[in-house]
C-alpha cells in the first residue's frame, strides 16, 4: 500500500524567536510559519531558555538586548545545559555591535543577522543552519544510541552491594549523560580487607565510558594483599597513561579497611576530601594528597593511615554532590558544610539513610550540572 | 577565537569568560596552532574566574605537547580560587603560574 504523509508524520522544523520587540516578532513568525516552519517565541531571556529545553527547537534566533536575563545569559544557559548545548543559535544584533557579535562568537553563536533585515538574507542564512542542525541531531541520535548500549554495559559492571555483603557499604550513582564520567568499584582484597575506588572521570563522553570496564580490570589485577595500597595506585597510573586520550586523565580516591586489624589506608588522588564520622559523632575531613591519575609519570601517592573502630562510617564523593548545589562553585569551598551535613545525621540512621538524606538535603530539585556520587562504608 | 598577539617568538592569548566545556571551543586547536612559530606562550587569565577538568586537561595536554617541542606555556594572571585549585591537583608543580596582582 503506497505511504502517504499525513499531517502527524510530517516533520516541520521549529525555529524558537527571541525578541523583546512585539512587532518583530510578528514579522519573523509570519514570513517563517509562511515557509513551513514551526514557531515558538519568547520576549525575554528566562521564557528562551525555559522554552528551549522543553521544546528543542532546531534553531534559536536571538537578539542580545533582552529582559530579565540578556542574550549572552541566555547563550550561557544553554551551551551549559547539556540538552540544548547542540541548538544552534543566530544573533540579532543592531548596526555597529561589533563587540556583542564578537563576545557572541566566543560563546557558541554560529552566525548573525543585522537589523534593519532583509528578510532573503535572514531566510538563506536560517535553511543552512537549519540543515546543519538536522544532520548533526541525527548524527547525535546514533550516537545516543551507541552510548546507551555502553551505559547498559557500564552499569553492568558496577558491582552492588549484595553481592559483596561483608564490604558493608552503600552507593547511590547518578550519571548526567548516557556514558558517564564518575565511576566506583569495590574490590575484595581478601575476606577482612577491602578497597573502594571512587572516580571522576574528566569531560564526559564516549571515551568516558570506555575507561571505566579497563579500569575495573586494572584494579582487580593490581590491588592485592602483595602490594601496598600507594604501589597499586602507582601500577594504575602506569598504565592508564599509556591508554588515555590526549588531555583525560581522573581523580580519585582509593580507601582500603582492613577489618581485621582495624586500620584503613587513603589515597586521594586530587580528589575531594573523604569524610569520616566516628561512631560517637565526631567527623574528621580526612586531608590526603596526591597527584591525579593517568597523566604523568612522577607521581607521589602518599598514604594516610587510619585507626578505625567499629560503627565508623566514611562517606566517599565526587565534585558534583558539593558544586552547583548552592553549597559552593567549587567543592574546595563546601567541604566543610557537607562535613556539617554528615555531623548532623541521625545517629540511628543506616548508611543508606544517610545516603538518601544527605543527597535530599543538598540536592533537592536542582537540575543536574554533573555526575553524583556518593558511597558510605561503615566498619 | 580568542585574541592572539605575538611579539617575536612569545605569543599572549586573552582568555575571558568561563573556561567549562561546552563554552571553550576549539581553545586546543588555537593553541595548537600558536606552537610552529613560538617558544613562549602566555595564556592570559585575567578575565577567567572558572575553570572545569575540562580545561584542566586541556591546559595538561598543551603544556605536555609543547614542552615536548622545547616550548614554555604560562598561565598569567591568575585568580586565587583557580590557583588553589590547581594546588589542591598538585598541578602548580608542572605549570609556571603568575598570580593574579
Amino acid at each position: 500500500m503506497r505511504k502517504t504523509n499525513t499531517p502527524e508524520t510530517i516533520y516541520r522544523h521549529t525555529i524558537l524567536i527571541v525578541d523583546d520587540t512585539i512587532e518583530l516578532l510578528w514579522v519573523l513568525q509570519n514570513i517563517l510559519s509562511s515557509r513551513g516552519y514551526n514557531i515558538l517565541t519568547a520576549m525575554d531571556g528566562k521564557e528562551a531558555v525555559a522554552r528551549a529545553i522543553v521544546h528543542q527547537p532546531d534553531l534559536i534566533l536571538l537578539d542580545i538586548q533582552l529582559p530579565e536575563m540578556d542574550g549572552f545569559g541566555v547563550m550561557h544557559a544553554l551551551k551549559t545545559h547539556h540538552e540544548t548545548a547542540y541548538i544552534p543559535i543566530i544573533l540579532i544584533t543592531g548596526m555597529g555591535e561589533l563587540n556583542s557579535k564578537i563576545k557572541g562568537f566566543q560563546m557558541g553563536a554560529v552566525d548573525y543577522i543585522t537589523k534593519p533585515f532583509q528578510m532573503e538574507e535572514v531566510e538563506a542564512r536560517i535553511n543552512i543552519h537549519v540543515k546543519l542542525s538536522f544532520t548533526t541531531r541525527q548524527l547525535i541520535a546514533a550516537q545516543k544510541e551507541k552510548l546507551q548500549q555502553i551505559q547498559t554495559a557500564q552499569r553492568a559492571l558496577l558491582i552492588t552491594p549484595e553481592e559483596i555483603p561483608d564490604a558493608q557499604f552503600c552507593v547511590y550513582l547518578n550519571q548526567l549523560q548516557e556514558a558517564g564520567g564518575d565511576f566506583y568499584d569495590v574490590v575484595a582484597i581478601s575476606p577482612m580487607i577491602h578497597g573502594y575506588f571512587i572516580a571522576d572521570v574528566a569531560g564526559h563522553d564516549i571515551s568516558s565510558g570506555f575507561i571505566t570496564p579497563a579500569i575495573k580490570a586494572l584494579l582487580k589485577q593490581n590491588c592485592t594483599v602483595a602490594f601496598r595500597p600507594s604501589e597499586s595506585m602507582h601500577m594504575v597510573n602506569e598504565v592508564l597513561i599509556g591508554m588515555l586520550p590526549e588531555g583525560k586523565y581522573l581523580t580519585a580516591a582509593w580507601l582500603v579497611i582492613n577489618r581485621a586489624t582495624m586500620n584503613a589506608t587513603l589515597i586521594s588522588m586530587a580528589h575531594p576530601n573523604v569524610i569520616l564520622k566516628r561512631k560517637d559523632g565526631t567527623v574528621e575531613i580526612l586531608k590526603s594528597q596526591g597527584d591525579i591519575l593517568g597523566i604523568f609519570k612522577d607521581v607521589i601517592y602518599a598514604e594516610q593511615a587510619i585507626d578505625i573502630h567499629k560503627g565508623d562510617r566514611f562517606y566517599i564523593y565526587t565534585d558534583g554532590i558539593i558544586e552547583g548545589t548552592g553549597i559552593a562553585d567549587v567543592w574546595t569551598a563546601g567541604v566543610d558544610i557537607l562535613a556539617e551535613h554528615i555531623r548532623k545525621l541521625p545517629a540511628t540512621n543506616t548508611p543508606q539513610e544517610d545516603v538518601d538524606l544527605i543527597l535530599r538535603e543538598i540536592h533537592s530539585g536542582e537540575q543536574l550540572t554533573d555526575d553524583l556520587l556518593l558511597m558510605c562504608t561503615e566498619v | 577565537m580568542f585574541e592572539t598577539h605575538s611579539q617575536g617568538n612569545e605569543a599572549t592569548m586573552e582568555l575571558s569568560g568561563e573556561m567549562v566545556a561546552g563554552l571553550i571551543g576549539d581553545l586546543r586547536d588555537q593553541i595548537q596552532a600558536l606552537f610552529p612559530n613560538h617558544n613562549r606562550i602566555i595564556l592570559n587569565f585575567a578575565k577567567v574566574e572558572i575553570i572545569d577538568s575540562t580545561m584542566v586537561g586541556l591546559l595538561i595536554s598543551s603544556q605536555n605537547l609543547f614542552k615536548a617541542r622545547g616550548g614554555r606555556l604560562i598561565l598569567k594572571d591568575v585568580s586565587e580560587d583557580v590557583i588553589r585549585m590547581l594546588r589542591i591537583m598538585r598541578l602548580d608543580r608542572h605549570f609556571e603560574i603568575v598570580p593574579r596582582g
